[in-house]
């Protein structure tokens, strides 16, 4: 079987694959290896291959599939993991030249679990530095869009998603402060999950802001999601906010449909001005297919909500300008052109708009779970445009986190981050430039399994999640 | 503070102890002025009972 049959498998096929013995463990890693080499360069989203580990990995995996020993849905799965997830031995760059010697001691979490589970890991993408959105210039390479290599893969886990979507890896862990798994999934058309706050670990990931960072997959379709999640979901004595909350069986209820489903579409969300036409067509005409599937839909109104880019701002970039406050002083010029900014702007914020913006933030969170009490789900778009080219895909003038468009396009993905609920992207069409475009579908608190179950209805009377870029 | 200009940056940080450079200073500014306007333009009516929350612990089961 060539590499090309392989790598746009699902997870479940390629372990279908593997317990058939029709494909091996060190197959599939090797063939993943060689589009790496072919590919990954061009693309900008590998910052460490870990080629000679990924192979042992695969040896130990095929002997275990041959002696009997399943160790689950990830047996031999080769997937890769943000470059702020720290691996033992391994560089672990947080994207950023002040980290370009932070050679872990220990493994995260996260690694531990995606090993537990039987994954071969192949190495660290790249991303926005420190997870911050915006980077003018990556250290390790520009990450480019697979579906058109002069566009933005999307911050901050632009690596992750040009990765999956482009076939060099079956899935990827992200992290998602503000929307950085789902847009990025968005604009690379695949699937990505940010978890409720606590579901899963943050041990050894490199911080951005303590009260909104959460670690998810992205993958290629909704199933692998919830496999992936199911992996590293679960409480951790090392992270103080993990929670206890039993892990479900995330797979288990997919097939259920949506019969009877209740959606919410924030008035404010699809009425904003700088709302893509292409993107809110897309969104709408997927959520009319939900209710030929038997779901039905009301608009509500969130208000606050439309503050919310503003207040993630306030609250995220200060966090995160308190953990660079040091580093920032003493190599400042190592840092990003738009991280420096961000961070330099976060630490004149007055307290009292600190405050305030905390106080929004409550009201957001009660506003949001207010209209679940009504709904079970809240659509919107993920993002308010396609991929932007990579020029606009940065914080300077003009670009999308430059001021004078970063508050009002963070609409979409800000208040989920904010009150720490659940939401997952989907693919729901292209634009007539061949970009992809993304459906948010948000939850109350560990109603993952209920958005699985909403994307996977949707994901099988729809084909987009077939297509890949040609490469 | 939403008229904050760039020399004003400057000078806050310099008080905060750090150095920005006159290059970027603009640049903060306008970031710091566009935060700060959306904020204030939030109706403190609407925020009556809210009190600041910084972490929203999990709630099992909410």
């Amino acid at each position: 079987m060539s590499s090309d049959d392989i790598h746009f498998h699902s997870i479940s096929d390629m372990g279908d694959m593997l317990r058939r013995r029709a494909l091996s463990p060190v197959e599939l890693t090797q063939a993943h290896l060689e589009r790496i080499d072919a590919l990954g360069e061009r693309l900008g989203t590998f910052i460490t291959v870990m080629r000679d580990s990924a192979l042992a990995r695969a040896r130990e995996l095929e002997s275990s599939l041959q002696s009997g020993r399943d160790l689950g849905a990830l047996h031999g799965i080769p997937v890769a993991v943000k470059d702020i997830v720290s691996t033992r031995g391994v560089l672990t760059s947080a994207g950023s030249r002040v980290m370009a010697g932070n050679i872990p001691e220990v493994d995260s979490t996260l690694v531990e679990r995606l090993y537990d589970g039987g994954a071969v890991l192949l190495g660290k993408l790249n991303l926005s530095e420190f997870a911050i959105g915006g980077t003018v210039d990556h250290p390790f390479g520009t990450p480019r869009n697979p579906w058109n290599t002069d566009h933005s893969a999307g911050g901050s886990s632009s690596g992750s998603g040009g990765a999956v979507a482009s076939g060099l890896c079956a899935g990827a862990l992200g992290s998602d402060t503000g929307g950085s798994i789902r847009g990025p999934s968005s604009f690379c058309g695949i699937v990505g999950i940010r978890p409720t706050y606590g579901r899963v670990t943050r041990h050894e990931v490199v911080p951005m802001c303590w009260s909104m960072d959460t670690v998810g997959p992205m993958t290629r379709t909704v199933e692998d999601c919830a496999i992936m999640l199911a992996a590293i979901a679960g409480h951790d004595p090392r992270d103080a906010t993990s929670s206890s909350e039993p892990v479900p069986d995330y797979a288990m209820s997919l097939d259920e449909g949506v019969r009877g489903l209740r959606i919410a579409l924030p008035r404010e969300m699809f009425d904003y001005s700088g709302l893509d036409g292409e993107t809110s067509a897309a969104v709408h005409k997927a959520t009319t297919v939900l209710e030929e599937l038997g779901a039905s839909s009301e608009e509500v109104s969130l208000p606050m909500s439309a503050h919310s880019g503003a207040v993630f701002i306030a609250i995220a970039d200060v966090d995160a300008a308190a953990y660079h406050s040091d580093l920032l002083r003493e190599r400042g010029d190592d840092y990003d052109w738009n991280t420096r900014v961000r961070l330099e702007s976060a630490s004149l914020t007055p307290a009292g708009a600190y405050i305030k913006a905390h106080r929004a933030r409550a009201s957001i969170r009660e506003e949001l779970l207010k209209a679940l009490e009504h709904s079970d789900v809240i659509i919107t778009p993920t993002s308010h445009a396609p991929a932007p080219t990579l020029a606009d895909g940065t914080g300077r003038p003009g670009g999308s986190y430059y001021v004078a468009s970063d508050l009002g396009r963070r609409m979409y993905a800000s208040p989920a981050a904010l009150a720490g609920l659940p939401a997952l992207s989907v693919p729901c069409g292209f634009s007539e430039s061949g970009l992809p475009i993304g459906m948010q579908i948000i939850g109350r608190p560990f109603t993952e399994q209920l958005l699985f179950k909403v994307g996977h209805a949707y994901e099988r009377a729809t084909d987009w999640h077939t297509m890949h870029p040609e490469l | 503070m939403p008229q904050l200009s760039a020399e004003q940056v400057v000078e806050l940080a310099r008080v905060a102890g750090f150095q920005i450079s006159a290059s970027r200073a603009g640049e903060v500014a306008a970031r710091l002025r566009s935060v700060l306007a959306d904020l204030e333009s939030i109706d403190d009516e609407a925020l009556a009972g809210a009190e600041p929350s910084s972490i929203f612990a999990p709630v099992e089961g909410e």
